[in-house]
């Protein structure tokens, strides 16, 4: 019809431009909401409106085609129902469903449809129920109709009685194609092999797309419908691979590991949406296929009854895996001691904790009772945790003094009792301080460190430490303590060190404790070559 | 298990689990369990305003490791990303103690809301990210309740503009260090008290906590030894000399 004669029947009319674009995204909404009913789904093109589906590919009006893939799916009626249900619930009330064995048949199937249910050829018979339909719905090329007008050939019964050798000789390839259509014969529908011993999902998104939101668009529905079928099996997915069909015909194939078998589509998508950030796409991709190549047996754990609190580790792990596909993969750590000299050396994050691991664990030991290794110098090595440097409070005991060097916790060298004994006569006992603790047990203060020491400015007087500038604020020191030397990692090149890479400057660090005006108590050190001061941490 | 022991210990455990019976989380600290006798509110959200320093994470902390005690997982958000891991080391072999730490101060929500939304936790803490909106704080609020979870936001001196049910205000104190020179700066970092008061959620109380002091050096450092570690050997000079000795009666405090 045209516009003016569509004005002529409606004044009000507002006449839209064609947009490819947007019919494409609701074409992928559509293809990915269908994957609900069938793991294998294609779009066979054309605009929105209609939509109609076979048990091996289905067909649909003049304007968008849909090819479902419904073998093995049970009920075809039931089939049939859900697709409807789909299309209406996106919109689309007036879509018609066929079902037949080849894709030519179902499409015609759905001009057939009834009132009460739409059509549903018997198997074997699509030959048979294409006979009476005019061979204009087979879409022949115009001059290929001309000469089938002419020669009295008007519908597909007898365009299909013909002898396919005489039809070969006369009208060639394309009457040979259109000779196969008419006899029921149709290899259309989804592209991707299919493959029954491994659950699969595919589909054929129609035109190509080129970025990765439309595809990271469908393999939600996709891994949705994986997720189910994976879960009527009673299995769960060890690895996934996503296997792209390009433009020009080749395949891209990667494979997915989650950190634990999982069949939930939300922990799934979002590792396969990690793999989509370093995977970039060569070709615009035709079809998307998401296969569980490796499945275990889901397992059924059950809770404690009487236990306070108790989560499904494989619900845990998918809470984890959102928030690590989205803020990054340390963003999920367990803390380990280490036995760092320095602060920041006193402690690593363990990344690969897993959920179900067991609780009562040595610090510096992985789940399963290794010894943990740091990175290359960038993660210090956890090891067993060292009493003076694990960075909690210790608490200071009753009658307890300042005690001269070896004579802490970890001291076990007699020449250094002995010195700390000639150190204590010295000093004498006027040094010994007797403090009286506080009623109850005191709260560790913890320790906040800056992910890179910050350079700040210092005023020093007559007493030492006076004041440092932080930002924009200065501090007032009411007490230090210091300094403690430590060398950062003598035994490495400057540049690889964490100390290197962080911006800190090499070489022996004087550590001081300093106590604002405020109460805080920060943790600061003097770099011993070029006297700059920076502040690490502080304590909370 | 037999049967006379699961005679024994079944009304116990299963007292637990009537909500009515159930306490909030304490503290572990008999000044702040003696101020809250209910402990923290379960299904409620907890905001606790404590600058930097204040102490704020040693009682958080001392929180975890209590919940932790009673079989609770335990989920701290830390939002700065500056929580050094070997302060909270030992409470990762207590029991399911997660540290999310997301790339900005912003995420911090979404990650509290994915972390309640598993009922995973009985405890999530929320540290040191910027004020949440109030639709996010209800959200937050209802998913806490849903799951009968505690949900502890810590802030540095943000306004109260959400809604929490109890509100704590965490000052430090700026003694508690003890003078290791006569007449210089120099001390030794000794244990401060910590003053906690309800400001919104109860009864206007306060209580005193004494906070540990850090020990932050492998070796206690004296102000008559000169730490020589990292100078070159060639500068020394071999013990038991005079001026070695006259050196050493000098306080190795910063020189201007």
């Amino acid at each position: 019809m045209a516009l003016a004669e569509a004005r002529a029947l409606a004044a009000d009319l507002t006449a839209l431009p064609w947009d490819g674009e947007q019919i494409a995204r609701a074409a992928l909404e559509v293809t990915t909401a269908l994957l609900a009913a069938s793991p294998r789904v294609a779009w066979a093109g054309g605009g929105l409106g209609v939509l109609a589906s076979g048990p091996l590919e289905a067909g649909s009006g003049g304007a968008g085609l849909w090819l479902v893939d419904a073998a093995g799916l049970g009920s075809e009626a039931k089939l049939t129902r859900r697709l409807a249900r789909i299309a209406g619930a996106l919109g689309y009330g007036r879509a018609r469903v066929g079902v037949a064995d080849s894709a030519v048949a179902a499409y015609a199937a759905t001009f057939r449809r009834t009132a009460a249910a739409p059509v549903i050829v018997p198997p074997g018979r699509d030959a048979a129920f294409l006979a009476p339909f005019p061979l204009a719905l087979l879409e022949p090329g115009e001059d290929l109709a001309d000469t089938c007008h002419a020669l009295g050939l008007r519908t597909a019964g007898r365009f299909a009685a013909l002898d396919a050798d005489e039809v070969e000789s006369r009208f060639g390839p394309e009457g040979l194609a259109l000779h196969r259509l008419a006899r029921g014969l149709d290899t259309r529908g989804p592209s991707a092999p299919r493959d029954d011993a491994l659950p699969v999902v595919s589909c054929d998104i129609g035109s190509p797309v080129a970025s990765v939101e439309p595809l990271l668009f469908v393999l939600k529905g996709a891994l949705a419908s994986l997720g189910a079928t994976l879960r009527a099996k009673g299995l769960a997915a060890r690895e996934i691979a996503l296997t792209l069909t390009l433009d020009d015909g080749s395949l891209a194939e990667k494979a997915v590991r989650p950190a634990r078998p999982t069949s939930h589509e939300g922990a799934l998508f979002d590792h396969c949406r990690a793999a989509f950030d370093d995977w970039p796409l060569p070709e615009p991709v035709t079809a998307l296929a998401v296969r569980a190549a490796v499945t275990v047996a889901a397992s059924g754990e059950q809770g404690d009854l009487l236990a306070p609190r108790w989560a499904d580790p494989a619900a845990l792990a998918a809470a984890f895996d959102r928030i690590r596909g989205s803020e990054g993969a340390d963003a999920v750590a367990t803390p380990v001691a280490c036995d760092g000299h320095l602060p920041h050396d006193a402690g690593a994050w363990d990344t690969d904790a897993r959920t179900d691991a067991p609780t009562t664990r040595r610090p510096g030991t992985t789940v399963d009772g290794r010894k943990e290794r740091g990175d290359a110098g960038r993660r210090p090595a956890p090891c067993e945790r060292s009493e003076p440097s694990d960075g909690r409070s210790q608490p200071f005991s009753r009658n307890a003094a300042p005690a001269p060097p070896g004579e802490g916790r970890g001291s076990r060298d007699p020449a250094l009792a002995r010195t700390s004994e000639r150190f204590r006569s010295r000093a004498g006992a006027a040094r010994v301080l007797a403090l009286d603790p506080p009623p109850g047990p005191p709260a560790a203060a913890a320790l906040r460190l800056l992910q890179v020491p910050a350079p700040v400015r210092v005023r020093l007087g007559r007493a030492g430490l006076e004041a440092f500038r932080h930002g924009e604020t200065w501090h007032d020191v009411t007490a230090w303590c210091g300094p403690e030397r430590l060398v950062p990692r003598w035994w490495m090149a400057a540049a690889v060190t964490p100390e290197g890479e962080a911006g800190g400057a090499p070489g022996p660090r004087d550590y001081y404790s300093a106590r604002t005006a405020d109460g805080a108590l920060w943790l600061l050190f003097r770099v011993g070559a070029s006297r700059q001061w920076f502040v690490e941490g502080w304590w909370d | 298990m037999t049967l006379p022991q699961l005679h024994i210990v079944l009304p116990e455990r299963l007292q637990r689990l009537i909500p009515a019976v159930r306490r909030g989380l304490a503290f572990g600290v008999p000044a702040l369990d003696g101020m809250l006798p209910l402990g923290l509110p379960r299904g409620q959200l907890t905001a606790c305003d404590a600058p930097l320093g204040g102490g704020g994470t040693a009682l958080l902390l001392a929180l975890a490791e209590t919940t932790l005690r009673a079989d609770e997982g335990v989920a701290f958000v830390d939002a700065a990303r500056t929580l050094a891991p070997q302060a909270a080391a030992h409470l990762a072999g207590l029991g399911p103690f997660w540290v999310i730490r997301p790339r900005g101060t912003e995420s911090a929500w979404w990650c509290a809301d994915v972390l309640l939304r598993t009922g995973a936790f009985g405890l999530v803490v929320v540290d040191q990210a910027s004020a949440p909106a109030r639709p996010v704080a209800v959200r937050l609020q209802r998913l806490a309740r849903d799951k009968d979870a505690v949900l502890v936001v810590r802030e540095a001196g943000a306004d109260a503009t959400f809604g929490a049910a109890l509100r704590l205000s965490v000052r430090a104190s700026a003694s508690g260090f003890i003078p290791a020179v006569p007449g210089s700066g120099a001390a030794w970092p000794g244990p401060r008290t910590v003053r906690v008061t309800i400001e919104k959620g109860g009864a206007p109380r306060a209580a005193e906590v004494s906070v540990g002091a850090p020990l932050p050096h492998r070796l206690r450092p004296h102000w008559a030894v000169r730490d020589r570690r990292g100078e070159p050997a060639a500068g020394r000079r071999s013990l038991g000399g005079r001026g070695q000795r006259q050196r050493a009666a000098q306080p190795d405090w910063p020189a201007r």
